[in-house]
């Protein structure tokens, strides 16, 4: 069995490579996508107007409440409709992004409400106008109490990347299928498959562990998610 | 695009569809339950070496893709595509229910069972009696929850030819070259279903906090 | 002498509870004053309502003879010049000490980061922080050290007055002591001060007026020695007595 996986490697190596790439690209592309849209939604919706805070409310709302799929269907087959016709890898990175926009700024927003309401108080007692303290004060304190969520929403991520196979992108699924496929090797490659995205989930794992260490402060304490 | 049309095509979805995606989702739930419940009472009660393998096994089936997770039991185990969706689903689902449990009873368990036990409650009974019922109770917010992640991934199931709500949505879209109708509508279904379970686990939520429990586990 | 700050008639409700009674409150440029009574008498919501932390429902505020209680003031200017010390210091969590008395300067005041960070020093120096602790963070400091930097970074706003809040009821006897000295010092400066304390023998000897609040009106005021030696309310004589037994403070205090 082995030979015959060598076999397999030495012949598709290529295209299991590149499909690795792709989803990591996927991955880390929708992540920030996913972060610098979620901290704009969780200052807006402490700062703005009512009529825009609901919007934003139901924007999150509709993303919790449907499947992956529909959401990667709807941007992939919908947006066409009016004009935008999208590939494979960008309609999946923009429905990706905006699921974890909606997810991280949740996220952001229980650390935000952890924060100790006298650490407003004495932002405000200085004269810092609230957008001010939230940037100054808030956010820097926050991100540090969200790292574990972030990390889960990294990690989801690689799990959902696969989610493009529907729309035909060559990341690690499609292409592990289409080897599959010609192999008859189902089995065998799959679960080297799945043995490798719990390789790479274990590798960020410790990657960010570390990242936490260096920006953690003393006294800042991490909340369990 | 009518609102008629639009109905129309919701209670299509729902009527063919539904079935495959209840008998997804409680199926696999109840797998995971199951097998959920059995890890956690070794997790936390027998403990040791075979805990941390169990850890070592959650860790994988929780980063492996869901589609993948059915591609290998459908592909491996050679079963039709209903039971593989509910085996594969299953499996990922008693991973994060195992978790839930051990949470709930490493929480609750230790000065519960001191108590239960100096009024001379065998462990058994403790178990029985003091423990379990309060697991039950406190654990049925994250269930439910757990429940409808569950029923989100059941639209994976496309993959291996369920005809569950997503499937049926999508069949329509191919026949009638139409996307937009046929996707809010499921997105609408999932939504609704999704709110109410929800809506149902605050409330519950709610009751135990006033029963005495404190922040959320 | 200039009246700095001028409260007429405040009025605060929380729910039904009536919090603030109809409060009023004068004070002199310069002058340091203390107000004492039980917990819940409204002291805080008093402060938190003198730098509009917490906006009085009912009543007027004159700072510097400017109405800020009136809507179209910018609240964010006025708080520039009123300082403001917490019981439970409240430092920024994640800034070092030298960088939560700069962050006012610099966002704030909008000055450029050297100039800030001169007067941080001083202000620091000025409360006895010496130069290694700057670069700790809170969480890295005791409480007594904290509590100073806290009125650090209020006092390098160069604020005209400067509000504190049961400033040393968080902290233990030894450190009381080291803040208590700052802020005699401060009062010595002519800072105008407006410190909410159970600690009576500081007021005894920094006080230029003493104020008694009970259940959400000012009881009695006057200069310490009448104050807290011959009150002339019953009210007044029975909660001084009771703090005098607490700390056990001789009637004759020098």
């Amino acid at each position: 069995m082995i030979s015959e996986l060598l076999d397999i490697f030495s012949k598709y190596g290529i295209d299991l490579v590149l499909a690795f790439i792709l989803t990591l690209e996927l991955t880390f592309l929708s992540f920030s996508i996913g972060f610098v849209g979620g901290i704009i939604i969780a200052v807006l919706r402490s700062s703005i107007a009512k009529p825009f805070r609901s919007l934003l409310t139901l924007f999150i709302e509709i993303v919790r409440g449907t499947p992956m799929i529909v959401q990667l269907f709807f941007v992939y087959y919908t947006l066409p409709v009016l004009g935008i016709k999208l590939d494979s890898f960008t309609a999946s990175l923009i429905a990706l992004g905006l699921n974890s926009a909606a997810y991280q700024s949740e996220y952001l927003r229980t650390a935000i409400n952890s924060i100790p309401r006298e650490q407003w108080e004495a932002a405000y007692s200085l004269g810092l106008s609230s957008f001010s303290t939230v940037i100054n004060v808030v956010i820097p304190q926050a991100l540090r109490i969200a790292i574990p969520s972030l990390t889960n929403e990294l990690i989801y991520l690689l799990k959902f990347s696969s989610i493009a196979y529907f729309v035909a992108l060559p990341e690690l699924i499609y292409t592990a299928k289409w080897i599959a496929s010609k192999t008859f090797a189902y089995m065998q490659i799959y679960i080297v498959i799945a043995l490798f995205y719990t390789a790479v989930s274990m590798i960020l794992s410790e990657i960010v562990t570390r990242i936490e260490k260096k920006v953690s402060i003393p006294g800042l304490t991490i909340k369990v998610s | 695009m009518s609102f008629e049309e639009f109905f129309q095509t919701l209670l299509l979805i729902l009527l063919r569809g539904f079935l495959n995606t209840f008998v997804l989702s409680v199926g696999g739930f109840s797998l995971g339950l199951f097998l959920g419940t059995l890890i956690a009472f070794v997790q936390v009660f027998i403990g040791g070496v075979y805990s941390k393998v169990i850890d070592y096994v959650n860790k994988t089936i929780r980063s492996i893709p869901p589609i993948l997770m059915l591609f290998i039991v459908f592909y491996g185990l050679k079963l039709n595509n209903i039971a593989s969706a509910i085996i594969g689903l299953g499996i990922i689902s008693f991973s994060y229910q195992s978790q839930i449990f051990r949470g709930i009873i490493e929480a609750i368990a230790a000065r519960q069972l001191e108590a239960a036990l100096s009024i001379g409650l065998d462990r058994w009974k403790s178990f029985r009696y003091i423990i379990l019922p309060q697991v039950i109770v406190l654990s049925i917010p994250a269930l439910l929850n757990e429940f409808t992640i569950l029923l989100k991934d059941s639209s994976i199931a496309y993959a291996i030819g369920v005809v569950e709500m997503f499937t049926v949505s999508i069949n329509i879209a191919n026949a009638r070259m139409e996307y937009v109708i046929p996707l809010a509508s499921v997105a609408i279904l999932y939504l609704i279903i999704c709110y109410t379970i929800s809506f149902v686990s605050n409330l519950i939520h709610k009751r135990i906090g006033s029963l005495g429990y404190g922040a959320p586990l | 002498m200039n009246v700095l700050l001028k409260a007429i008639n405040i009025h605060k409700y929380f729910g039904k509870q009536h919090v603030l009674k109809g409060v009023d409150l004068e004070v002199e440029e310069g002058k340091t004053v203390v107000i004492i009574g039980p917990s819940g008498s409204g002291k805080s919501t008093l402060l938190r309502c003198l730098n509009l932390l917490i906006k009085p429902d009912k009543g007027t505020i004159l700072f510097n003879g400017m109405d800020i209680t009136r809507g179209k003031i910018n609240i964010h200017r006025v708080r520039q010049e009123i300082g403001f010390v917490f019981q439970s210091y409240n430092l920024f969590t994640h800034l070092t000490a030298i960088d939560n008395v700069m962050l006012g300067l610099v966002k704030v005041k909008k000055m450029d980061k050297s100039m800030a960070r001169k007067i941080a020093e001083e202000a620091l120096i000025s409360v006895g922080i010496t130069e290694d602790l700057w670069k700790k963070y809170p969480a890295q400091l005791s409480g007594g050290q904290q509590q100073r930097v806290a009125i650090a970074r209020a006092i390098a706003m160069s604020p005209k007055l400067l509000l504190l809040d049961e400033p040393t009821s968080a902290l233990d006897p030894e450190l009381t002591v080291e803040v208590l000295n700052v802020l005699e010092k401060l009062s010595e400066k002519k800072m105008t001060m407006i410190i909410v304390t159970h600690e009576l023998g500081f007021a005894m000897r920094v006080a230029d007026e003493v104020i008694f609040m009970e259940d959400g009106r000012i009881v009695e005021k006057g200069p310490p020695e009448r104050i807290l030696l011959a009150p002339e309310k019953e009210r007044t004589k029975i909660f001084v007595s009771k703090l005098m037994e607490l700390y056990r403070i001789d009637r004759r205090y020098k």
